[in-house]
């Protein structure tokens, strides 16, 4: 199977579920002509047409107002939000509407949506280019919120979104576009709700998402040096979360850290820590520390994004500091 | 007059020392220029006190330069230095200069149309004669906030102006593509106020249009929109691909280049003869290039003050 790009793996996801099925119909600021700013959806106005592939005005709280209407009415609507900074537009609609439509009508209607954003720091992006918010949308329940961090699991888990009956927040990190690796055939899907074990090993968990899980299996290696055998769990969807996968490993290896480029305060990762205490207390033999953005707003220069930011050296570190705590 | 030609020749030479900059890679993320828009961002800025305010968008460094923005402040924060206008916090998103009256860039579309109006609202409770401008382009009169900022301001009769630079543009749609009606200030009518159209490449009319509208706003008689209509000559950021326009319409726009066409009112008015405004030009240049070096040389902040600003 050949490799591709993660972002080549979105667009062959979008391409075969469009021709699979018309009701797939999807739309974006410069989503169309142009192909997305980061290239997502080129090609697929060429080839579907400006009925089913549209370029949108500025109007992102319309924009995922129609897709929930669209989607009331039996269509598959993808819309793509071009930064994930700017989905606080969106909100209103995602919150009160997206989230609430179903179990406010008595099971009456169903909002099969799915909506893109790209997120994440990519290098002096500054306050309103940068931002992962995905916690505040794991909040919310009746929205299902996805994050892959390999070729295939996009593609597969994009192809899941889109058959999805309800409305799921697909989110890409923009560091993530120009990684490349298999991504499957047509058959490929990833089921939404399963966390996935990127790395196999004995002495300690990290747990991740999205960027975060490269950089942890990065971390991995490094720690493989010092003899401590870290198996790396990728969440793949934060909502719902796998707990199962992730109890199970702290079982075995009885220690986690749990790792996301959202900021530390309510982010994702509190959710995980207390799952892990709700039912894994009694395998723990150590507290279950976060690696996190810190709890500042995303600066402009590059030295002090480096400190806000998460990687490889903050994991590596807390993963020491956990084991020689104990 | 010649402070106008001044003042659109150091936002030109900015963008364009700044991409040669970011093209050498010593300029982190993405720069937006306005080459081509600086007449409306001049015109403007002359036409206001400096105690007014304005407000504006990722494409903000001319009308930071045209409201009296500090030369220097704003190429270290391009650089993303330690004395740059934002500390290095904000990079060009955040043009800022509070002293002129410059409080408000941002990255988000449509962000700063009610922080504008609500500089007004300060003015009009604070009972001073100050008004307050907001810039932002085509795209933006299809946020919600255009829609809400226009009649709050209205209804509340704010002294305040929403200057719309349509340079034909919203990143790749074409402003046929993405808006409703021919003209912006078709809108106008729908929110009470007056609409005006301008050519956004003459910097008098501008100056004319945003003076009219200031004075109505002093008077106490609320808010207008101003539609400037202009080009924006480059691709819309440093990211840009290309592939949406044509090149003919690109060097149609060139021919009406603000700055050529206003040497020529000069000269033709004899207000400035050649050599005048080629030592100008020089002497632009030559602030903008030492502007460029002095931040190169400039510190980056120090990780350690990453949380300064965060809070009062
Ligand atoms: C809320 C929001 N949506 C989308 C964007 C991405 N974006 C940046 S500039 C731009 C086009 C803006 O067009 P216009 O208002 O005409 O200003 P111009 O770029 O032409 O100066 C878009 C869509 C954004 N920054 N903010």
């Amino acid at each position: 199977m050949a490799s591709m790009y993660f972002n080549e793996a979105l667009r062959e996801a979008l391409q075969e579920e469009m021709r699979e099925d018309e009701s797939v119909i999807l739309y974006g600021q410069d989503a169309g002509i142009y192909g997305g700013m980061f290239r997502v959806t080129q090609g697929l106005a060429a080839e579907f047409g400006s009925s089913r592939v549209k370029d949108s005005p500025i109007s992102e709280a319309a924009m995922t107002g129609v897709a929930i209407g669209a989607a009331m009415m039996g269509l598959r609507p993808i819309c793509e939000i071009m930064f994930m900074d700017w989905i606080s537009i969106t909100m209103e609609q995602l919150v009160n509407h997206a989230a609430a439509l179903r179990y406010g009508y008595g099971g009456n209607c169903k909002v099969p949506m799915v909506l893109r954003c790209p997120l994440g720091a990519y290098g002096g992006g500054a306050l309103h280019h940068s931002k992962s918010l995905e916690s505040w949308l794991a909040h919310i329940p009746g929205l299902k919120v996805v994050m892959p961090s390999t070729p295939s699991d996009a593609k597969g888990l994009l192809k899941a979104a889109i058959r999805d009956d309800n409305p799921v927040i697909f989110l890409e990190h923009k560091l993530l576009y120009g990684t490349s690796g298999e991504a499957g055939d047509k058959n490929h899907i990833v089921p939404i709700g399963k966390a996935d074990v990127k790395r196999e090993g004995s002495d300690f968990t990290i747990i991740a998402t999205g960027k975060m899980v490269l950089d942890s299996l990065a971390a991995a290696e490094q720690l493989q040096a010092d003899d401590i055998s870290c198996e790396v769990i990728d969440l793949r969807t934060i909502v719902p979360l796998d707990k199962e996968c992730i109890v199970s490993s702290v079982k075995k290896t009885h220690r986690a850290v749990v790792v996301h480029e959202a900021w530390k305060t309510c982010g994702h990762g509190a959710e995980v820590v207390a799952v892990l205490m709700e039912e894994a207390f009694d395998y723990l033999d150590a507290p279950v520390l976060r690696v996190a953005g810190l709890d500042c707003q995303i600066p402009f220069s590059l030295p002090l994004e480096k400190v806000v930011i998460p990687g490889t050296q903050k994991i590596v570190e807390a993963v020491r500091a956990t084991v020689n705590g104990d | 007059m010649l402070e106008l030609l001044r003042k659109m020749i150091i936002g030109r030479e900015i963008d364009e020392q700044t991409l040669v900059q970011k093209k050498k890679g010593n300029i982190p993320g993405a720069l937006h220029p306005a080459i081509g828009q600086e007449a409306v961002s001049i015109g403007a800025g002359a036409a206001l006190r400096d105690s007014d305010t304005i407000t504006t968008t990722h494409r903000g460094i001319t009308d930071y330069i045209g409201k009296g923005g500090d030369v220097r402040a704003v190429v270290c924060e391009v650089f993303g230095r330690a004395n740059g206008c934002s500390k290095g916090r904000g990079g060009h998103y955040f043009v800022n200069d509070p002293k002129v009256g410059v409080l408000g860039g941002t990255g988000v579309v449509g962000g700063t149309m009610a922080m504008a109006a609500g500089h007004a609202l300060a003015f009009q409770t604070l009972g001073d004669d100050r008004v307050a401008l907001s810039h932002f382009g085509d795209g933006a009169v299809n946020t919600g906030m255009f829609h809400e900022a226009l009649n709050l301001a209205s209804i509340w009769k704010l002294p305040v102006i929403f200057l719309c630079q349509n340079n034909e543009w919203a990143l790749t749609v074409h402003v046929s593509k993405h808006l409703s009606c021919e003209h912006v200030v078709d809108r106008a009518k729908g929110y009470g106020m007056p609409g005006v159209i301008v050519d956004g490449n003459d910097v008098m009319a501008v100056y004319e249009a945003v003076s009219q509208a200031a004075s109505r706003a002093r008077n106490g008689d609320g808010p207008s929109l101003i539609e400037a209509k202009t080009y924006r000559i480059p691709g819309f950021a440093t990211s840009d691909v290309g592939g949406y326009r044509s090149e003919d319409e690109v060097e149609r726009w060139k021919a009406k280049d603000p700055i050529t066409m206003f040497e020529s009112v000069l000269l033709k008015k004899k207000i400035a003869d050649s050599k005048e405004i080629e030592s100008v030009k020089a002497a632009a240049k030559k602030e903008v290039g030492e502007a460029v070096l002095f931040a190169l040389e400039s510190p980056h902040p120090d990780p350690s003050t990453v949380f300064d600003y965060l809070y009062a």
